[in-house]
């Protein structure tokens, strides 16, 4: 947990200095904007949440694969990973804690799409049940950190996974659901979309912030911290086999 | 505990490490011998150099012993306890400084930077902060703490480098070319840091291409070439130990290439050199010069740069 804690700090420490780092925030505002406008124009008051959710989830994407998933190869980069692998205390929670800290900004994108709402579109949307949309939204930030070590450890792995990352997040944007619903994405694409859980979370806040009853709210928020567990556990693995291999091949410092 | 009863902080036995080259999972390219079964014994409390022209095995050596890296066959221990089985053992009493300008954060402080690795050495909060202090203070980095260590010299960032070595307390310091790129002041105090840390109980183990530094700090040296040793001596049994050539120096600018055993001669800043064969040329060319009026004349054992030159040759000396 100390070392958990001390990464999660350093963390901060640094990102208080790369004011580029945050630089994911920035792309936020055209979500928003391209988003409600069509809303707002078509007059359909029924899809602002989905407008408000979109650029939300994007933005917590946007933090994992921009930010977090860097960590370990920049480690490597800055050759402090094998300092890290001679240390007596263990890396992995350490780096978990780096990446722990970017996930917790991935809330930022939240409160900044609802002012943008506020402020150019005079819009926020009503969420009727907020209890389940706080619990939906730490779900997923919890599934996203999971995710993000995964993501990490990969790209460790293979140098590949950067390009694959960068080609993946269009189809997950669509397959998530985040964007639009999932039931109006064409039938034979819907199947894949239960693996990722950003579509159980999109479903579930969507829910949360309309006005009819939610239903399984528990089960469906086990599943996004059920995948979220399965990503984190996924990523611990992938982390020890990336040192493992790196004390092999001698590959540490550069790929 | 070896067989003679000294304490010995490094014990390597055949180690041999080999590399891939090529990519992806398992490279299957052609192999690289980085070590080809070295044997080492560093006495605990000893400065021992580890001299050898690039691609000699040195980091590798270095990254074996700090267990980032593993052997290929051989054992290496650290302290008594192998650098494979029983990492957790050797990793708390090691501290490792890799020369270059990486391996540090530009954007944290040089406090920062000290209290995350004091995290990752183990150590409580509050005894971090009170070391964290001591070892800014001992570098010299206590006016500059709380600045971002991209902001620092070149040489204040090597300090950096040297207070996070030390932050866990290590019995074993493996420094590998700590000195490249440090300015004469810098690389004075490094010495003098040494030899401290040498007091105070610690082993070190040291490679650097400055062989007057060696000279200097180290109580052996040890000459490796392709993954191999060659020798392991004190510098200046080393040099005695050559049956290399004894050298003659004097302000003058006399001729005395007609002397018996003269094998060579040269001439820099006024200052001459004079290689003869053995003692009693040496001798000769000696009694020359001061028959001539010349005053500054002595005669020089080889030194520790000329040994490594007869070993290794001219190549050893490109950086
Ligand atoms: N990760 C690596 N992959 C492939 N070859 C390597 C790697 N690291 C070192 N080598 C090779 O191993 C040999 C020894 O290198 P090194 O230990 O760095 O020597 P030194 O530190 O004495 O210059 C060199 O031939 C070098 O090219
Ligand atoms: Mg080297």
């Amino acid at each position: 947990m100390r070392l958990f804690l001390s990464g999660a700090r350093t963390q901060f420490w640094l990102m208080g200095r790369q004011p580029d780092d945050l630089l994911t925030l920035c792309t936020i505002p055209f979500t928003v904007v391209m988003l409600l406008s069509i809303v707002m124009h078509a007059a359909r008051p029924d899809l602002v949440a989905n407008a408000f959710l979109a650029p939300t989830l994007i933005g917590l994407w946007g933090f994992s694969t921009g930010l977090a998933a860097e960590v370990l190869v920049g480690e490597r980069w800055n050759a402090t990973l094998q300092l890290g692998m001679a240390a007596p205390g263990a890396v992995h929670p350490v780096y978990l804690g780096r990446i722990s800290a970017v996930m917790v900004l991935g809330v930022v994108p939240l409160g900044e799409t609802w002012l943008l709402g506020k402020l150019l579109f005079g819009v926020t949307p009503p969420v009727h049940h907020p209890w389940v949309f706080w619990a939906a939204m730490a779900a997923s930030v919890f599934a996203m950190t999971g995710t993000s070590l995964l993501l990490a450890a990969s790209m460790l792995l293979s140098k590949q996974a950067h390009h694959y990352l960068n080609f993946l997040s269009f189809p997950i944007y669509l397959l998530s659901g985040v964007m639009v619903p999932v039931q109006y994405l064409p039938e034979f694409l819907q199947p894949l979309s239960h693996v990722i859980f950003l579509s159980s979370s999109a479903d579930l806040m969507r829910d949360s912030m309309a006005a009819g009853p939610v239903s399984g709210t528990g089960w469906r928020l086990l599943a996004i911290v059920g995948l979220g567990v399965a990503a984190l556990v996924g990523g611990r693995v992938l982390v020890a086999l990336a040192l493992r291999r790196a004390r092999e091949v001698g590959t540490v410092t550069y790929a | 505990m070896n067989h003679r009863g000294v304490t010995v902080s490094v014990h390597v036995r055949n180690l041999t490490r080999t590399y891939r080259k090529g990519k992806g999972w398992r490279p299957k390219g052609e192999e690289v011998t980085a070590l080809d079964g070295l044997t080492l014994d560093v006495p605990t409390n000893e400065v021992h150099g580890l001299l050898g022209p690039n691609g000699a095995g040195k980091t590798t050596l270095c990254k074996i012993l700090s267990t980032i890296l593993l052997p290929t066959s051989g054992t290496a221990e650290v302290l008594g306890h192998d650098v494979v089985a029983e990492t957790d053992k050797v990793r708390p009493h090691i501290g490792i400084v890799f020369g270059g300008e990486r391996g540090l954060y530009g954007k944290l402080t040089a406090r920062q930077t000290l209290r995350y690795w004091a995290a990752l050495y183990k150590l409580p909060d509050a005894r971090a902060e009170v070391r964290a202090g001591e070892l800014l203070g001992r570098l010299g980095l206590a006016d500059k703490a709380d600045d971002l260590v991209e902001t620092y010299s070149r040489g204040m960032k090597q300090r950096v480098h040297l207070a996070r070595g030390l932050i866990g307390d290590p019995k074993l310091i493996l420094f590998d070319e700590p000195t490249t790129g440090m300015d004469p002041v810098a690389a004075r105090d490094f010495r003098k840091l040494i030899a401290e840390l040498r007091d105070e109980g610690r082993t070190i183990l040291i490679t650097t291409h400055d062989m007057d530094e060696a000279e200097e700090v180290c109580d052996r040296v040890t000459l490796i070439d392709k993954g191999r040793v060659l020798a392991t001596e004190s510098p200046r049994g080393l040099a005695e130990m050559s049956g290399l050539h004894r050298w003659v120096e004097a302000e003058t600018a006399l001729d005395v290439t007609g002397i018996p055993g003269v094998v060579d001669t040269e001439t820099r800043n006024g200052l001459l050199r004079v290689k003869t064969t053995d003692d009693r040329s040496a001798r000769a060319v000696l009694d020359f010069l001061l028959d001539n009026g010349v005053r500054s004349v002595h005669a020089v054992p080889p030194r520790l740069e000329d040994v490594y030159l007869d070993l290794i040759g001219r190549r050893g000396m490109e950086i």
